[in-house]
């Protein structure tokens, strides 16, 4: 498993090149360690080898040591778990591993939204329904910030279909699994399976909570873009019509532009039932595209989720982080492949060989970091701010109390 | 009993907020002048217990003889029982769940101390009852909390459970006390009013707050607390909330408190779980404590232990007529599509289990299933699905036996977009219910019968009705409890062991069934339907939110 047929199998040879140079070892230690040695050295992290092997509670005393064992192990994927009471890679000298810490972590993905793409089904993704995923990102980051006040959020594309986002606040790390779940259940407005046409049901659509108002606000802006251009939505056939009241079905069943009539229909403040025609259209446009969160993620902390600039075995993508205010201008198409960044390095390195023989200055290439020869830069600033930030937070304490 | 005190005085500090005090109360300004104007001939008590309320923060000193031991004890299990037994019924914490707690407690034989301690009026009195009983009852309720901790600390499902009911009973105080502003004042809450916010954000905060109504007045005083202590509020957004804090009216101040309540409790019970074992070298003490969760155990689960072992092969068949609708579904789906999410698995997996399907059998069916799916070959099988089913029969991990789901938890459970599990009567419209009952056999005027139920959000009863039409008007006594008991019966009437038939006549349904209205309701007075003489089945009635926690409804400001 994991070995693209076309690639034949040099994933293998090319992942220690990858962890050796590109990897941001020393900047995933300055994250996970929080500032503290021993933090790192409890963290769980597992490892997914070739041949379907797994090897959980492993932990590592620095980032040396978190490199080199990625070098000799070569994981197809990387899993990170939580800071435990003990080193995990001790675990048989205990009784009682305890996880202490762990941030907070959200999956959003795209096969969850299966019931409301028609571009793409399962694996499969597009420019198209991506957009869905840009809509989630942004309303979860508002309300991260705004209603729970964290700051320390890295956003991560998964590698295929989806995202994942650390919550890194010194609060955040410190939730249980308790507190967790009531965040999720903030979070979830879409509930229902599939046999429930109608998913969402709002009691009194004159006082919405402000979170919902400003996750419609934010739906607004792509809401015919994608459900009626890209999406060619509560066309016939489609199941999401169910889920209108009778009285507005009946006055749209028969339309030919059903969408762009329902939604005439549905602003018509002039005749009667307006709270009902409001109500529909604030549950529509929420079903349609609110994000929709893969909870069994999120509330656990002994849960593993896979780390940052892994590479995706399918994709061979890399899973890079990703600035929200830009969800929507992130493509996944655009994403760097493990074979690309390699090849960047090496022609990077050729046209430097060749330029300083014609010029007969010195060759630089070798001083300057890989990763800066290669498309994986930006990505890199990305996390390298992430990182910084949260240090300069975590000074900013120890002053504060001195 | 100097051991009591040695080992439980563990008391629960935390840094940034002042230390609450409960039991020994350390209140110099508390007003020894009362609403009523009887005399406490007991000065000392009320020092320590000036109202019902106790957050068990300080373990009691007193010396007590091991008999008093365990009457105390006993009295309290009882109690929570009780409590256990009105939580099957319904989910929502609003008023009538309260009243109907009420109602029992004073209904018991057993229960003095309760009596005394809660008042026996069900219709709220503005004063408390500071008579000598009461604060004598105050005493023991102190005394018997700490004494269930011993017995409920050692494994993680004893203390959750313990913990689940002393938050109601806790609950049950605050609401019965419904005086908020005491309470904030006598026990030092950590909450910041919030002026100036509360201005700000007056809308905001009346738009996301369950009790707040357009006709209250915004000068309502707004708390301001860090959102983790404020958790059910949030969990059911009904609390707004900005830049980490939460902004609570203060009417929904008592979710709150409950919630701190819990937070102190789970800290106290998992230090008393390391120590637990000092306690149980006493010998006087250990006959007392091992074991007591068996004693009084509440009302039947109705899980009945299937002794037979089922197959594969028998699957089939028994999924046609025997298996309750939400495990047909999952069935029909597993064969159909290749494949079922976590939690069908989960539900599915636990019910065959409980029916006799050995692990292997089990294994043998996923599989065999999964990997009709292209991409599921038998090596990605085991290395994704196989760990999750061995966990399921407890060869896993922590080797825990999971029960099998019951209607309440399967009713209860959260449903996403392309889950199938949960309960068809709950989680269905009726287009795709109604085919399902066509092709059962189930004629028109049963088909109309079942979904008029299910509109009336009687889940259960629709459940047992769809039994009696498939299973030639014969019935489940009792009602539906479980998706096993569901299988048994019907196996029973199958095989010809059973044969109790559904009274149809207007008297025996007035006697078989008794349910609940699920609509919170604001009148003080209003007491739920009953029909008369009853005390038989209680149906489930449908939570509003899904979570469990909900809030109450509007008290007194």
């Amino acid at each position: 498993m994991g070995l693209d047929k076309e690639s034949g199998g040099y994933l293998i040879d090319f992942l220690p090149l990858y962890y050796g140079r590109l990897f941001p070892g020393e900047l995933m230690y300055r994250w996970l360690s929080y500032g503290n040695r021993d933090f790192f050295s409890h963290r769980e992290f597992s490892f997914s080898l070739q041949g379907d092997v797994y090897l959980r509670y492993q932990s590592f005393s620095s980032h040396e040591h978190f490199v080199e064992a990625l070098k000799h192990l070569k994981p197809e994927k990387i899993d990170i778990g939580a800071v435990y009471n003990q080193k995990p890679r001790t675990k048989e000298l205990w009784t009682d591993l305890i996880p202490l810490q762990k941030e907070f972590v959200l999956d959003i993905d795209l096969t969850d939204y299966d019931d409301v793409r028609s571009c793409c089904q399962g694996a499969k993704v597009c420019e198209k329904c991506w957009k869905f995923i840009a809509v989630a990102v942004k309303i979860i980051d508002a309300s991260l910030r705004d209603d729970f006040g964290f700051q320390h959020l890295l956003w991560v594309f998964s590698g295929r279909r989806g995202v994942h986002c650390w919550v890194c606040d010194e609060t955040a790390i410190n939730l249980d699994s308790h507190a967790r779940t009531a965040i999720l259940g903030y979070l979830t407005v879409i509930r229902g399976g599939v046999n429930q046409a109608k998913k969402v049901k709002i009691e009194n659509v004159d006082r919405l909570h402000p979170f919902l108002c400003r996750s419609l606000d934010i739906i607004d802006e792509k809401f015919d873009e994608i459900c009626r251009d890209d999406q060619n939505m509560l066309e016939n056939g489609d199941i999401n019509f169910e889920m209108l009241p009778v009285e507005v079905k009946t006055a749209v069943r028969n339309s030919n532009d059903r969408f762009n009539d329902l939604m005439t229909y549905l602003h018509d403040n002039k005749k009667e039932s307006k709270t009902l025609k409001r109500t529909t259209l604030c549950e529509l446009k929420l079903q349609l595209c609110f994000p929709r969160l893969d909870v069994n993620v999120s509330k656990e902390l002994n849960h593993l989720l896979k780390s940052p600039f892994c590479i995706h075995p399918k994709t061979e993508k890399i899973c890079v982080p990703f600035d929200p205010k830009k969800a929507f201008e992130f493509q996944p198409s655009q994403v760097p492949t493990i074979t690309q960044v390699l090849e960047e390095i090496n022609s990077f390195d050729n046209d430097k060989k060749l330029q300083s023989k014609s010029n007969g200055k010195e060759d630089e290439s070798a001083a300057l970091e890989d990763y800066k020869k290669t498309s994986l830069l930006p990505f890199i600033k990305e996390f390298e701010n992430f990182v910084k930030n949260l240090e300069k937070t975590r000074t900013k304490i120890s002053i504060d109390e001195l | 009993m100097e051991i009591l005190k040695t080992h439980l005085n563990k008391r629960v500090s935390s840094k940034k907020e002042s230390a609450f005090i409960g039991g020994r109360s350390s209140l110099a300004n508390v007003n020894l002048r009362r609403a009523k104007s009887e005399v406490v001939a007991d000065v000392e008590l009320y020092s320590t217990y000036p109202d019902i309320l106790n957050f068990y923060t300080t373990p009691p000193t007193y010396s007590i003889t091991l008999l008093e031991f365990e009457q105390y004890a006993t009295e309290r299990l009882k109690m929570l029982r009780l409590i256990e037994r009105v939580n099957l019924t319904t989910a929502v914490r609003n008023n009538e769940y309260f009243y109907t707690i009420m109602k029992e407690i004073n209904k018991s034989l057993d229960l003095p101390t309760y009596i005394t301690l809660l008042g026996s009026k069900i219709a709220d009195s503005k004063g408390d009852d500071d008579s000598d009983d009461n604060l004598y009852a105050r005493k023991i309720d102190h005394i018997a909390h700490f004494l269930l901790r011993l017995a409920f600390a050692r494994t993680d499902e004893q203390r959750k459970w313990f913990m689940a009911m002393e938050v109601d009973f806790f609950r049950l105080k605050l609401w019965k006390l419904h005086r908020i502003n005491d309470i904030l004042e006598r026990h030092n809450l950590p909450f910041v009013e919030a002026k100036e916010e509360g201005k700000k954000f007056n809308k905001e905060i009346l738009d996301s707050s369950f009790v707040m109504t357009a006709t209250v007045p915004s000068e309502m005083r707004v708390y301001k607390v860090p959102f983790i202590h404020a958790l059910d509020l949030v969990r059911s957004r009904k609390v707004f909330l900005h830049m980490g804090y939460a902004y609570v009216p203060y009417n929904d101040v008592a979710s709150v408190i409950s919630v701190k309540f819990r937070s102190w409790l789970s800290e106290s019970l998992s230090l008393l779980k390391k120590n637990i074992h000092l306690v149980e070298d006493d010998e006087r003490l250990r006959p007392l404590i091992t074991g007591f969760e068996k004693r009084h155990l509440g009302s039947d689960t109705s899980v009945p232990k299937n002794g037979e072992m089922v197959t594969v092969a028998q699957l089939s068949g028994f999924s046609e007529k025997s298996f309750p609708l939400c495990m047909k579904q999952l069935y029909d789906v597993v064969l159909k599509e290749h494949h079922l999410k976590h939690w069908g698995r989960l539900q599915l997996g636990l019910f065959f289990k409980r029916l006799g399907l050995p692990m292997d059998e089990a294994t043998k069916f996923w599989r065999s299933n999964f990997t009709k799916r292209p991409e599921t070959d038998t090596s990605r099988f085991d290395k994704q699905y196989l760990y999750n089913i061995r966990h399921m029969y407890g060869q896993e991990g922590k080797r825990a036996d999971y029960t099998p789901y019951s209607c309440m938890k399967v009713i209860n459970s959260s449903v996403g977009p392309g889950d199938h599990h949960g309960c068809p009567f709950r989680h269905s419209d009726a287009t795709p219910l109604r085919t399902k009952f066509v092709e059962a056999g189930v004629p028109p005027e049963g088909i109309k019968e079942i979904l008029n139920l299910v509109e009336q959000k009687h889940y259960q009863i629709a459940c047992q009705r769809y039994f009696e039409w498939t299973h030639d008007k014969l019935t489940i006594e009792g009602g539906v409890t479980h998706p096993n008991q569901y299988f048994i019966e019907s196996r029973n009437v199958l095989t010809g062991k059973k044969t109790i038939n559904a009274i149809k006549e207007e008297k025996s349904e007035a006697k078989r069934t008794f349910y609940y209205k699920s609509q919170p309701s604001q009148n003080p007075e209003e007491l739920m339907e009953t029909t008369d003489g009853a005390e038989s089945t209680i149906q489930t009635v449908d939570a509003m939110d899904e979570d469990s926690d909900a809030i109450f409804a509007s008290m007194e400001y």
